[in-house]
Formats: structure tokens, C-alpha cells, sequence
């Protein structure tokens, strides 16, 4: 639960490549990860949260999207029913934050899972399979530059035994 | 190789789990209103083949839940129209987990159903695909065919479930029927089990137009399994009359029940079943038991067969006698309550609940019928005034109320019908959307 204390708090941010990011906490705890590590430190305001996977213009872009999700209701615990439930819909600001290249792309999805900010993987995840739908195999391997390390056999013994789930 | 500054090796960066995310979404997720949909997960076919990290993590997902029985439209590759028929779907999928017994293990949820001009070879082949995927855990078994019940009987013995929903309606003649007896002396097998659901009887039981199977014969040879099932938390059966008998035999099984729902005769024993009943008390959440046999009532002996505390019911559905209002102060936490009896419970559900009772309630919904099959315009009027005081005791308590008057001449057809979902139904009817891919 946060005070009124903690959102006029600021939080440091030290990324690997030695930038600090002083933001305000109701910001950086979108990120699980930061919310447990600030728990653990207490109220220390000096000290920095150090976050060795995340470069600076990472960062940047996630603290972006953190600060125009700031707002929002924290998510509710993950369950099997949510699969059941996922869309491929992204929010209009989503969309549009998310209009990188593919290089960022990954590393915003790298980024969400490390820093453990579920929407954000989520949209993360939703673009890529955006970008995979309907595709054949050789599509996706040309787009994400994927090396097709199966053997004309092992190919063909694949098709066979999944021929059930095949649109065809 | 490709340089640097192109995006060689991005996606291998993603962690396996994160790519399972992603496949996650590229699934097709149907909703269903009513009925179900039962569709293999065709979107996951393609990203099979992209290499062999992505193999592993599509081939899991593609066959952790199955799901075959329902034929689709589609648009084929060249634009025209093209139906992928269940039964080929099924066919194939038979032949892949019967030849690769790995691909059958990975089989954790299976979903088999069927159209009505299924033949016998599709009923085996089911029974089939059943028999090579050992370790299902979740079982939706729609349809069946009655020559081949020892067979499904078997089928079911043998993996270790936690769920199972079974619909097993009889054809009229009811020659061949998989019964609540044979049902439950299933349960033995699956130690984990934790819900049951069963729709069995005759088909016509279905569209409200027969009546429900009542057979004369004790099934007494049911199988010792006392203390068998400790996760079982849901049980419920359609299409027949559970017996006392066969509650007791529950109770022995399942101690930890925290949902039921079922029918029972109207000229069933009472008193065992308030015995029965008992053994949850500690533990049920939820309870449904209607009474049914037409043009016979339930007798007031035995009733009601709630007369002690079950401290954490939360949800009732059940008509008078089987339970009267004065019963329900043994419901401390009850928040729903579904109530059908004739006026004069009405008169007792109003005092009870001005006087603060059942402090958890947020939802009633009442059905009272008219005490004489053409009630006097006194009779009528005293009634109504009833159900106004119902009404206002609710309001004073905000709790939303539905209140449906009925006659004695169409009590039994209300009962039936009163299954319609009420107001607050626990399920949730919003359709989620389907995702949003083309298909090809």
C-alpha cells in the first residue's frame, strides 16, 4: 500500500551503463522488481537501485511508459483463465510507444520481464505476435533473421505428425 | 551471417518464457456462450516449424490443452471456402499420439466432442486418443456412445484427473446408461480430482421436454473408497436423481466438498439426506439441490434437511420444504440466496429478514407459489401484499431482490425452469473477444 509520503518520494535508477534516473516512485514502482528492492532498502533516499540488465536509453523508454501508466490500478495476480481471456488489441498510446525498431523492441520486452512490469511485457508481446500472425514459417525466420536449424527430415517428420492442427 | 547492426540475435535474446508469452497471444481464444467451441489451436501450426527453440516451446503449448470436435470454415490458402471437418481433425491427431506416445504425454487438458452424426469409429477413436494420452488432468468428454461403456468406463479409469466434465445423456430407451453409480464408483481413480461435472439421463432431459430417469434398483456394490478424493471441491449432475445412497457414498469419498449441485425425488428420505449434508458442513460453499418428480410434492417429513450450522454456505439454491426460512439462520455467511416456496415462507423469509438475519446477503431471489391451483382474489391479494413486504425489508436492507409469483399449476414447470441463470450468476457471461488474426 503507498503513503502520501511515498509518491512525492524520488527513486534513483543506476543503469549499466553507469546513468543514473531520478524519477518518482509512484513511476519506478510500476516495476515489481524496484517496489521489492525499495521495500528492502527502506527508506534510504540516497541510496541508488542499481539495475545491471538495463542500459540508459532502455530506461528511458521504460520510464516513458511507466510514467503514462502511472496511474493506473496495479494488476491483479496472473491465472490460468487470463490465457483464455488475452486479445491482440493494444491501447492507441500503447501502440503508438511501441513503434520501434526491432532491436528496441526486444530490449523493451528484455526490460519488462527483468524489471517485472507485466503490461509492459504484455505489450511487448502482443507486437510481436502482431508482427507473426498469419505467417508462414520461412516469413518469421526472414523477419527475425532466425537460422532454420531443422533437417529436411526432421522438417517433414514435424508436418506429419501435427497435420491435425493445421489449417489447411 | 548478417551484421552487426541488424537485428541478428534479438530474438534469441528472449528468454524461453517470454516467448511462450508471446505464442500465448498468437493462440485463438474462443469464448463460448452456452456452448463450447472445440478447435485444435491451428495458429500455433506454423511457429512449429521456425526452428528448433521455437519448436520446443509451440509443440508444448500446442499440445498441453487439445481440443477436437467441432468443424470450421475457413478460407484456404488459394481464397476459396473450405471446411476442416472434426472427425479428419480427430482421425489425425489419433494416429499422431497412438505412433508417438511423447507427443501423447504432453497431452495435459483434453476437450473431445463430437456433431450428432458421429458413427461408432469416431466414439472409439475418442475412447482411443484417451487411451495414449495418460496424463490428461483435464477431461471434457462431450457425447458417447452406449455399446461402448465399459470401454468409456475404462477410458476414464485411467488417468490421474483433477477435473472431469462428462456428458453422457442416454437415448430414450435407456438400455445402456452411464449412471451416477457408475460415476462415482470412477472417483476411486483419481485421488487429485478436484470438480466434477456430469450431465447424464435421457438427451431429451436436455431441452426440458422428458422427465428425469428414476430407476428402481439400489446400486449397492459401489467400491470402498473412503477418504479417496480429499481435493474434490465440486461436484454437480445433471439429467438424474442422485440418491441418498449414493450422497453417502459421496460424503465417505469427498469429506471436503465446497459446491454441490444436484437433483433429488421428491419421495427420496429426508433425513438421510440431511445426514448426508451434514458431513460438509465445515466445508460447503455452495449448494444447489432440486427437487423434482411430477405431481408429486415433497412430503414435509425430513425437512428441513438443514438443522445445524454450515458456517461458510455462501450460496443457496433449494426450495421449501427441502429448506424454510427458519433453517436459514443456521446460514450465517450466505450472500445468495435462491428460495422457491409457496407464500406462506414468504410471510416467515420477510420477519426473518427484518430482523437482520443472514447479515451477508447481497441477492435474493424468490419464486412463491400460489397455495391453490386457482387462488381466491383474498388468497391473491393476501399474497401480493407478501411479496410487497418482501420487497420492503429488502430495500430496507438494500439487497436486490427478484421476486416471481407462480401458480400451483405450473410449480413443477417452474422448478425446471428456474435454471435459467439469475441475476449475478457466478459465471461470467461476456464473450471475450477472439484475437484478431485472418484467417487464411
Amino acid at each position: 500500500m503507498s503513503t502520501t509520503e511515498d509518491k512525492t518520494r524520488k527513486v534513483k535508477l543506476v543503469t549499466s551503463d553507469n546513468e543514473e534516473f531520478e524519477v518518482d516512485w509512484e513511476v519506478a514502482t510500476r516495476s515489481v522488481l524496484i517496489k521489492h528492492m525499495l521495500e528492502d532498502i527502506g527508506e534510504s533516499e540516497e541510496q541508488a537501485i542499481p539495475l545491471p540488465n538495463v542500459t540508459a536509453n532502455v530506461l528511458k523508454k521504460v520510464l516513458e511508459w511507466c510514467e503514462h501508466h502511472r496511474k493506473d490500478p496495479e494488476p491483479a495476480p496472473e491465472s490460468s483463465d487470463d490465457n483464455r481471456k488475452r486479445t491482440l488489441e493494444i491501447g492507441d498510446w500503447d501502440a503508438k510507444f511501441i513503434q520501434v525498431d526491432q532491436e528496441m523492441l526486444f530490449e523493451i520486452i528484455l526490460a519488462a520481464n527483468y524489471l517485472d512490469i507485466k503490461a509492459l511485457l504484455d505489450v511487448g508481446c502482443k507486437t510481436v505476435a502482431n508482427m507473426i500472425k498469419g505467417k508462414q514459417p520461412e516469413e518469421i525466420r526472414k523477419m527475425f533473421n532466425i537460422v532454420n536449424d531443422f533437417t529436411p527430415e526432421e522438417e517433414a517428420q514435424i508436418k506429419k505428425e501435427n497435420e491435425w492442427a493445421e489449417d489447411r | 551471417m548478417t551484421d552487426s547492426k541488424t537485428f541478428v540475435g534479438f530474438e534469441s535474446k528472449i528468454p524461453p518464457e517470454v516467448l511462450d508469452r508471446i505464442f500465448g497471444h498468437c493462440e485463438r481464444h474462443y469464448g463460448h456462450l452456452g456452448t463450447f467451441t472445440f478447435l485444435p489451436k491451428s495458429r500455433l501450426h506454423p511457429l512449429l516449424l521456425v526452428c528448433k527453440r521455437w519448436h520446443s516451446i509451440a509443440e508444448r503449448r500446442l499440445y498441453m490443452c487439445v481440443s477436437i470436435g467441432s468443424d470450421r470454415n475457413i478460407k484456404s490458402k488459394d481464397g476459396k471456402g473450405t471446411t476442416i471437418w472434426w472427425r479428419d481433425v480427430c482421425k489425425r491427431f489419433c494416429e499422431s499420439v497412438e505412433t508417438n506416445p511423447r507427443l501423447a504425454s504432453l497431452v495435459r487438458e483434453l476437450h473431445l466432442s463430437g456433431t450428432s452424426e458421429a458413427e461408432i469409429e469416431d466414439h472409439e477413436r475418442r475412447i482411443r486418443i484417451m487411451n495414449s494420452c495418460k496424463n490428461v488432468e483435464k477431461l471434457i468428454h462431450i457425447t458417447w456412445e452406449p455399446s461402448l461403456f465399459d470401454e468409456l468406463k475404462a477410458a476414464l479409469a485411467k488417468p490421474d484427473l483433477t477435473s472431469l466434465d462428462l456428458f453422457a445423456s442416454s437415448d430414450s430407451t435407456m438400455e445402456t446408461r452411464f449412471s451416477p453409480s457408475t460415476l462415482i464408483s470412477l472417483l476411486r481413480n483419481w485421488p487429485r480430482i478436484q470438480s466434477v461435472s456430469a450431465t447424464l439421463g435421457r438427451e431429451e432431459y436436455d431441452d426440458g421436454s422428458g422427465d428425469l430417469y428414476l430407476d428402481d434398483y439400489g446400486d449397492t456394490d459401489l467400491p470402498l473408497a473412503t477418504g479417496a478424493c480429499p481435493s474434490l471441491r465440486a461436484f454437480s449432475i445433471e439429467g438424474e436423481f442422485f440418491k441418498p445412497f449414493q450422497m453417502k457414498y459421496l460424503s465417505d469419498v469427498a469429506p471436503n466438498l465446497e459446491a454441490i449441485d444436484i437433483i433429488v425425488h421428491t419421495g427420496c428420505n429426508k433425513a438421510s439426506l440431511r445426514q448426508n449434508l451434514q458431513v460438509w458442513s465445515p466445508s460447503l460453499k455452495k449448494l444447489r439441490v432440486r427437487g423434482y418428480f411430477p405431481h408429486t410434492p415433497f412430503s414435509d417429513e425430513g425437512c428441513p434437511i438443514i438443522s445445524s450450522p454450515f458456517p461458510h454456505l455462501r450460496s443457496l439454491d433449494m426450495g421449501a420444504p427441502l429448506i424454510n426460512p427458519s433453517a436459514m439462520r443456521f446460514l450465517p455467511a450466505l450472500e445468495k440466496l435462491r428460495f422457491f416456496g409457496q407464500y406462506s415462507y414468504g410471510v416467515e423469509l420477510a420477519r426473518l429478514l427484518n430482523n437482520g438475519a443472514m447479515p451477508c446477503l447481497n441477492e435474493i431471489a424468490v419464486t412463491l407459489l400460489w397455495p391453490e391451483y386457482e387462488p381466491s382474489a383474498s388468497d391473491k391479494k393476501a399474497c401480493l401484499d407478501i411479496g410487497k413486504e418482501l420487497r420492503r425489508v429488502c430495500g430496507k436492507r438494500s439487497i436486490p431482490v427478484q421476486i416471481r409469483e407462480d401458480s400451483a399449476k405450473s410449480r413443477y414447470t417452474a422448478l425446471m425452469n428456474s435454471e435459467g441463470r439469475w441475476d449475478g450468476s457466478d459465471e461470467d457471461q461476456t464473450e471475450p473477444s477472439d484475437n484478431d488474426w485472418p484467417d487464411w
